[in-house]
């Protein structure tokens, strides 16, 4: 059977067959090669070297805007943009939500998540104000930030956001949408401030977006909560999630600490001179043995996706507005390897 | 051939356009935004027309305006690298914040030789004229109409336009409106007056063939282009409605010995076309674009090739018909790290692969640059009177 290919055989049924146990094949072959090599290492003989895959991600054009760690050029202008006060803490985010004129019901859950997530957020109801005006009324109200959610067949699939009064604007498009309803065993989102994780933004570009995601969050983070929002980038398209994580061997600290927290109590080493049998410290993350400690995630809020369209210079105006970037389809898109951010 | 480059954040680079390489970049470890450059152009030569090449005025968002020379080193093979040498003369303070353009204008003074002044228009209608050697006097300074968000100056005259802010021209040397643009009549079915925004200029014919700037090509910020002719009507002659996006910056390529029939338009969301200025169509648009805002247009003095800078942090040279690079593509495109604001076009020719310059492009303008040459020379050198020398040189290997 393996010499077959499935795609010449005309009946449906017969063609189905083969390519299953094709597939079943291949699997179990799979799998036999992965248990080899794994007795072969548990006796300590040569495990034949596995091949790197080659993917979009290692095979990726070069990039010459690319930003070096060590550039100083790029970190004095990052340290004199529209986001340096945020990741200074000068300014505080304040940001208000909103929706496109009239949004479905199914919406709102999304909304609720985003501000669980999102320290500082407001909604407020859109009603008939054009986004100018939205702009306009945020400024007077000392706003940092306008979002402004866009749906299709009751699911957000756009997300508009300016920061004011007249930084940047820049829409994403909003796809794999998992609102905390639909995630298996989620927790639950206490207040404290959530750590935050930019990963991949590595381009000119990228530094851009990821400072501009980084800036809707105050960069003071509560470590007792264990709480950390990450925006991964892969291949322009940028997975946000929302964690609490625990660190392996501290279950018991953790739960203590829970306790602890539910209790009202902030102090991180619980009650001095309480008994209980409850610890009274966190144990320390690294080991004696300079092993790596593992880190166990449970998802909390919204889970999607993001890529974005386009970034505006200064607050939105597309009919009048200047374009720091924009995604042109046909010339950018040229090859499968070619990212921008 | 080599291009100067100006960013939002004060760093004036100098490029070897061929080999894509940076040779000078002025300003590292003093950038921030309040010393972005907003303005650049070239000095005046002595007989009041043509742009001398070995001195740049930078205008700052701060306000002040710095006169520098430059001069340039070719390569000779790959013993001598290619260089070019940047050293501020003088710098004048007190001029207009946020300032829109900066030109070099002949002497406003009654008097035959009077200095070239140094006209800097700023985003509130401020207009400041001075003497572009800061030692020589204060000047005078006059106010137009807020907002300007373009601004073009030749001989003794400036036109300036903004949002709701129609064309005006300007005696530089009165301060008086000698030219306002109207408006076109009103949609006639709707009833509807057409809003106002000039957003970039242009002087349609070349210096010596209109010194008044009489011929203005106008783009809007809501995507018309238009021709004006400011000694027969205060009605633009033509108007068409041109692309998706607001129009930021235009320029008028020479058309050898005739006048111009060329104009690159670069709007908004980075496109760059060529508009035929006698049928007023669309003739081509260049390839690989960028998705950023065209901030600025430069054209070389003598070879059909423009660069254009902008939002997306890339300076692109083009050839004017298009070829050059297969299939549309820029002749270069140098990645600039910063947002460039400005961009000005060296007099230096193309340089051959083993670094020789191209004498016959020299040629064509009849001077004697004499630019085949490798010696290094600073014309016009002057000692610095008030301000600072900053001297800032980097080498370059070989082309």
């Amino acid at each position: 059977m393996v010499g077959v290919n499935p795609a010449n055989i005309k009946n449906k049924i017969k063609r189905s067959e083969v390519y299953q146990k094709q597939k079943e094949a291949k699997a179990k072959d799979k799998k036999d090669r992965r248990k080899r090599d794994v007795e072969a290492a548990a006796l300590g003989d040569e495990v034949p070297v596995k091949k790197v895959q080659r993917t979009l991600d290692n095979t990726r054009e070069a990039d010459e805007t690319v930003v070096a760690p060590d550039d100083e050029e790029v970190e004095a202008d990052e340290a004199g943009d529209e986001f340096a006060r945020f990741f200074n803490n000068e300014t505080t985010p304040k940001i208000m939500i909103t929706t496109r004129p009239r949004p479905s019901a199914e919406l709102f859950m999304f909304i609720r998540d985003l501000m669980q997530m999102l320290p500082n957020a407001f909604f407020y109801p859109r009603k008939s104000a054009t986004v100018k005006q939205l702009c306009q009324w945020c400024n007077n109200k000392k706003f940092t930030h306008l979002f402004v959610l866009s749906e299709k067949s009751k699911v957000c699939n756009g997300l508009l956001v300016a920061v004011l009064p007249a930084g940047p604007t820049a829409f994403f498009k909003v796809s794999n949408v998992k609102t905390s309803e639909d995630i298996h065993n989620r927790g639950t989102v206490s207040p404290h401030q959530p750590e935050l994780i930019l990963n991949n933004f590595n381009t000119r570009l990228g530094h851009r977006v990821g400072r501009f995601l980084g800036s809707v969050f105050p960069h003071e983070p509560d470590f007792n909560g264990r709480q950390v929002v990450t925006f991964h980038n892969q291949r322009d398209f940028i997975f946000v999630r929302h964690h609490r994580y625990v660190f392996e061997g501290n279950e018991l600290e953790a739960a203590a600490a829970a306790e602890v927290l539910d209790e009202g109590d902030e102090g991180q080493n619980g009650g001095a001179g309480e008994g209980g049998g409850h610890k009274k410290k966190v144990a320390t993350l690294k080991g004696k043995d300079g092993s790596a400690t593992r880190t166990r995630l449970q998802e909390l809020g919204p889970r999607f996706t993001l890529k974005m369209r386009w970034l505006q210079e200064g607050t939105f105006d597309t009919e009048c507005g200047e374009y720091e970037w924009i995604h042109k389809r046909k010339e950018m898109d040229t090859s499968r390897r070619k990212f921008h951010l | 051939m080599r291009v100067l480059t100006a960013d939002e954040t004060g760093l004036v680079k100098v490029w070897q356009v061929e080999s894509r390489k940076l040779l000078v970049t002025h300003g590292l470890g003093h950038q921030s935004r309040v010393r972005g450059v907003r303005g650049l152009c070239w000095g005046l030569a002595s007989d009041g027309t043509s742009p001398d090449y070995s001195r740049v005025h930078v205008g700052r968002e701060n306000g002040v305006v710095e006169d520098w020379s430059v001069s340039h080193t070719a390569a000779k093979g790959k013993k001598l690298p290619a260089s070019a040498t940047v050293n501020q003369r003088s710098q004048r303070e007190g001029c207009p914040a946020s300032i829109v353009s900066l030109h070099a204008l002949p002497g406003t003074a009654s008097e035959a030789d009077s200095p070239p002044t140094m006209v800097a228009c700023s985003a509130t209608g401020e207009v400041r004229v001075a003497p572009c050697d800061a030692a020589a006097g204060e000047g005078s300074s006059f106010k137009a109409p807020a907002p300007v968000h373009t601004a073009i100056g030749r001989g003794g005259v400036l036109a300036t336009g903004g949002q709701d802010n129609d064309i005006k021209v300007w005696d530089v040397a009165t301060g008086q409106c000698t030219w306002r643009a109207k408006n076109v009549p009103m949609d006639a079915k709707l009833q509807l007056s057409v809003p106002v925004w000039p957003s970039a200029l242009a002087p349609l014919r070349a210096a010596h063939e209109d010194p008044a700037l009489t011929a203005l090509l106008a783009g809007t910020a809501h995507r018309h282009i238009r021709l004006y002719d400011t000694r027969a009507a205060r009605r633009p002659r033509q108007t068409i409605d041109y692309g998706e996006h607001r129009i930021t910056a235009l320029c008028v390529i020479g058309g050898g010995g005739g006048s111009a029939h060329t104009a690159i338009v670069g709007d908004a969301a980075g496109e760059l076309t060529a508009l035929d200025l006698r049928a007023l169509r669309r003739r081509r648009r260049y390839g690989e674009p960028g998705g950023g805002a065209v901030r600025a247009f430069a054209v070389h003095p003598t070879l059909p090739v423009f660069a254009a800078v902008g939002l997306d942090r890339v300076c692109r040279v083009y050839d004017v018909s298009g070829g050059g690079g297969g299939g549309g593509a820029p002749l270069a495109a140098l990645y600039l790290k910063q947002r460039a604001s400005r961009v000005l076009f060296c007099d230096e020719g193309r340089a051959t692969p083993d670094g020789a310059i191209d004498r016959a492009a020299a040629a064509l303008e009849g001077g004697d640059d004499g630019w085949g040459s490798a010696e290094e020379y600073e014309m016009g050198a002057g000692s610095s009177e008030e301000g600072d020398a900053e001297e800032s040189e980097m080498e370059s290997e070989g082309d």
